[in-house]
């Protein structure tokens, strides 16, 4: 989940930078509410009119590679409009996605980098490395192995292989319960944090829960495929060059 | 090829020049094929800079050196040397403007070469020429470092001005010390070989014609180092684990290292290398020594020439009985790593292969791969990369076993006494590591530089000599392209003093907000509001207007009045380039940056511009971007729900 990453640190404060890390786990600001200096700006040049989307983590990356440090302060409030529909989620992730590939491409090393959770250090950090022809980002949550498991117990069904799919269809299924467990609890606490359970039925909050574990789960698809259909892009525009500019 | 040489303007020199070329190459192949690139290792993967020319020059240098102190003859076959000290020093000067001419050509030629690494060049260049007039003229001449740096003002080299500039830092922040750079490689190595030499000398002739005669030195790094920095190392290093580094702290502590000298077998070859060492081991006294025992082993050799095969044997067998492996520098002076000319390159490729096959000396060398070119009796070349995998440790337990391992089974720990150096950076990484381990996030890339930055702080006693010291290391890191320009880049910046020069901003500074929008005109009515409204209110306001249906004109008009808008139609092409577009058109000091379809809260400015008058090296501030109201639909819940919570991480 890329979007969340990103959207990792509301704390208040300077922001920690990834300084030999990857650019999915460097901490940015939105272009929506942010304050530069201007000599943060002179030094490090204007936005990147190529990313289109993606361009204030592009542009906070850079500043913070010449020694200026980011700040957070949460106090500095600006409300804005969520998106309202599936539709207009579902575009965002595609907006994101689209550009991430150059962003990526554009910060990180050639390597196929393998990001997960670590309990251990209690957040998202790169648990395999290997520089690459060309560079492969994989982001393993629960919901991806979930997806994937089930995926490939369809594979291994369709060309009847039983005994790889039944071992890969418990897998899906063990990580299915442990992220339910997982997100129940987290869905409790922080639904209660944001008041969501106030005078709710307890059928209403279950059914809740089932639509953001769907959600989710078309996140994670989406979020494949829209960043599959990105790096196709980046590619061809990398060879064809393009054609905006 | 251009040749530069200052003055003389004649065929008869280039002439010369050419048959030296020719000759040089034809008695040192081996020193004319060194690693002729340099890498750095950016984001974006690695990019390579040729430099050929420029590591043609210096191993040509490298040649006339080695052939003048070997054979004592010079190399132009047109001047005699009469014995007296001028004509002597012409010869020299020739030369010299020989090597400058060369060096200054391979700057010409690298206009690609970024920066930066172009000034280190050009410092490795003049400390390489100075040493070079030092050794030639061993102490007839006077250098004048700054005599060659008005000499490169005369050349016509277009990037010379920031140069000029870096090196003048470096000479007066004694960033590098020509003493020490010519020390580099008499200071530790020549009290040893000549105590050793002395003791050869010193021995009783045998007139019964005995054959062996064996004698005992003991010899410690003690002798050369500082002895407070030597206290404070060890020290650091019995602080740390001694598990780990029990054989490591040995190098320190062993007192004696015994060697045996089979005096008949110096012949005339090993006479003539001044400068070299020949080790014989004997079976007799390698079989009192007990195997538990630690036994280190010093070797310095110099072999500017392919190494002779008795020495190789010797090595061989060496590393045979002792279980140990030896480390060759072969061009300890200018800091390559690349291998000299081997005769027999069967047993050559064997001692090679068992000094890369140690995965410690490796990590310490951290090079991707070496290439060994080999020539055969048929005049062919023939290559042999060897590949090094990166060593990659997950966790500090790995790192551990790994090093137990290797300490364990090898039971020694090579080093020579410019090993000292990787020793000494060997346990300032492994307590950096330490101290990044107590903290439940261990580093497993550290870089040289940063290790030095550790050091300089940690330090602050020897921090002169850290400077010294890495500026030899600098200039001498054998292999270490990728860092090494860099690192000088970064200590060029320390020495300059420009890290913390950033004022803070002054309170009263202007602020200006832009706004992009296009196409929402019910929106910016509210976001403008807002601004109305703030405790602040920003000294200028510019509206980025990118709209395809309809523009904000009459918007504007109602709010001229209270904010200082400055409006501006633009073309939509994206959001980044609207972006820049209010960038170019701002004039104040802190540029905010907020949407269209935002409103802000009253104190919102105040807030965001706050740090900036605080702190001096905040370059961003960001804010808290929070949903309109609360509704029942389910997506802006989850949206909400997954912004706000770590819900996404901590599956």
């Amino acid at each position: 989940m890329l979007i969340q990453i990103f959207r990792n640190s509301y704390e208040q404060g300077i922001l920690k930078k990834e300084r030999d890390g990857s650019s999915i786990l460097a901490s940015f600001m939105g272009g929506a509410n942010v304050a530069f200096r201007r000599e943060a700006i002179a030094q490090a040049g204007i936005y990147d009119p190529r990313c289109r989307t993606m361009e204030d983590a592009d542009i906070c990356i850079r500043i913070g590679k010449l020694d200026w440090e980011l700040y957070r302060n949460p106090k500095a409030v600006v409300r804005h409009k969520n998106p309202t529909t599936l539709k207009s989620l579902i575009k965002q992730w595609k907006g994101y996605m689209t550009y991430m590939p150059y962003l990526y491409r554009k910060h990180n090393t050639k390597a196929i980098e393998i990001f997960a959770f670590d309990a251990n250090a209690g957040k998202v950090r790169c648990i395999f490395f290997k520089p690459f022809a060309f560079p492969v980002l994989i982001v393993l949550n629960t919901t991806l192995k979930i997806n994937l498991s089930f995926l490939f117990f369809l594979i291994f069904a369709i060309i009847k292989w039983w005994a790889a799919a039944y071992i890969i269809l418990g897998y899906g299924m063990y990580c299915l319960v442990s992220y339910l467990f997982k997100l129940g609890r987290h869905f409790y606490v922080n639904m209660r944090r944001l008041r969501y359970f106030e005078g709710r039925q307890r059928s209403e909050v279950l059914w809740t829960l089932a639509q953001f574990l769907t959600i989710s789960c078309i996140e994670n698809w989406a979020i494949i495929y829209y960043s599959f259909l990105g790096g196709l892009r980046q590619r061809m525009l990398f060879l064809y060059g393009d054609p905006s500019h | 090829m251009i040749i530069y040489h200052s003055g003389e303007d004649d065929l008869a020199t280039i002439a010369r020049i050419k048959t030296i070329l020719a000759r040089v190459r034809l008695i040192f192949p081996g020193s004319l094929a060194p690693s002729r690139e340099i890498g750095i290792l950016t984001k974006e993967g690695l990019e390579k800079y040729s430099i050929d020319r420029y590591w043609y020059a210096f191993r040509l240098a490298e040649g006339f050196l080695t052939w003048k102190l070997l054979f004592g003859e010079d190399i132009l076959p047109g001047i005699k040397r009469v014995g007296s000290v001028e004509s002597m020093r012409e010869s020299i000067i020739l030369e010299l403007n020989l090597y400058w001419g060369l060096l200054v050509d391979s700057f010409r030629i690298d206009e690609k070469v970024p920066g930066f690494i172009r000034n280190y060049q050009c410092l490795k260049g003049i400390c390489e020429i100075c040493r070079i007039y030092l050794l030639v003229c061993k102490g007839t001449m006077t250098i004048n470092r700054m005599e060659t740096l008005e000499k490169m003002d005369r050349v016509d080299y277009p990037q010379w001005k920031e140069t000029k500039e870096d090196l003048l830092c470096c000479i007066r922040n004694n960033f590098f010390k020509l003493d020490l750079f010519t020390e580099n490689i008499f200071q530790f190595a020549q009290p040893m070989i000549s105590k050793v030499l002395d003791t050869i000398e010193g021995l009783p002739v045998c007139a019964e014609g005995t054959k062996n005669v064996s004698f005992n030195t003991s010899l410690s790094l003690r002798d050369f180092l500082p002895e407070k920095l030597l206290s404070d190392i060890q020290e650091q290093i019995g602080s740390f684990s001694k598990q780990w580094f029990r054989e490591i702290r040995g190098v320190y502590l062993v007192p004696q290292v015994e060697f045996s000298y089979n005096h008949s077998e110096l012949d005339d070859y090993y006479n003539r290398l001044k400068f070299s060492q020949m080790i014989k081991t004997s079976g007799r006294s390698l079989g009192n020594l007990d195997d538990a025992e630690f036994f280190p082993v010093y070797l310095v050799i110099h072999a500017r020439q392919g190494l002779p095969d008795a020495l190789i044997n010797d090595l061989l067998l060496l590393i045979d009985k002792l279980r140990t492996s030896v480390e060759i520098y072969p061009y300890l002076s200018t800091g390559s790593i690349a291998f000299p000319l081997i005769k027999n390159y069967k047993q050559d490729i064997k001692l090679i292969k068992t000094l890369l096959n140690d995965p410690v000396f490796f990590y310490f060398s951290s090079k991707k791969s070496f290439r060994i070119s080999v020539e055969e009796d048929g005049g062919q070349e023939r290559c042999q990369e060897m590949r090094i995998s990166p060593l990659v440790f997950n966790d500090a337990q790995k790192y551990m076993e790994f090093l137990d391992f290797q300490l364990k089974d090898t039971s020694l720990v090579r080093t020579c006494i410019p090993g000292f150096y990787k020793v000494f950076l060997t346990a300032l990484r492994s307590k950096i590591f330490l101290e990044t381990f107590a903290q439940g996030e261990p580093r497993i890339y550290i870089t040289p530089m940063e290790i030095f930055e550790w050091a300089y702080l940690e330090y602050p006693q020897h921090q002169e000599w850290l400077k010294r010291f890495y500026g030899q290391l600098m200039l001498n890191w054998e292999g270490h392209y990728s860092d090494s320009p860099l690192f000088f880049s970064k200590a060029l910046d320390l020495l300059k003093g420009q890290k913390d020069q950033k004022p803070a901003v002054d309170p009263n500074a202007k602020i200006s907000v832009i706004i992009i929008t296009a196409d929402r005109k019910k929106e910016i009515v509210e976001c403008l509001d807002s601004l109305l409204l703030q405790s602040r209110i920003p000294d200028e306001v510019v509206i980025i207007d990118n709209g395809v249906k309809e523009f904000v004109d009459d918007v504007v008009a109602d709010y001229i009045k209270n904010l200082n808008i400055r409006h501006f139609h633009k073309e939509n092409k994206g959001i980044p380039t609207a972006r820049n577009a209010g960038l170019e058109h701002a004039t104040g000091d802190i540029l905010v940056f907020i949407d269209d379809d935002c409103v802000a809260h009253r104190d919102w400015l105040e807030k965001l511009v706050e740090p900036f008058f605080e702190d001096s090296s905040i370059g961003i501030v960001g804010g808290y971007l929070s949903g309109i109201g609360r509704t029942n639909k389910i997506v802006e819940r989850y949206y909400d729900f997954t912004l706000l919570t770590k819900f996404g991480l901590e599956n």
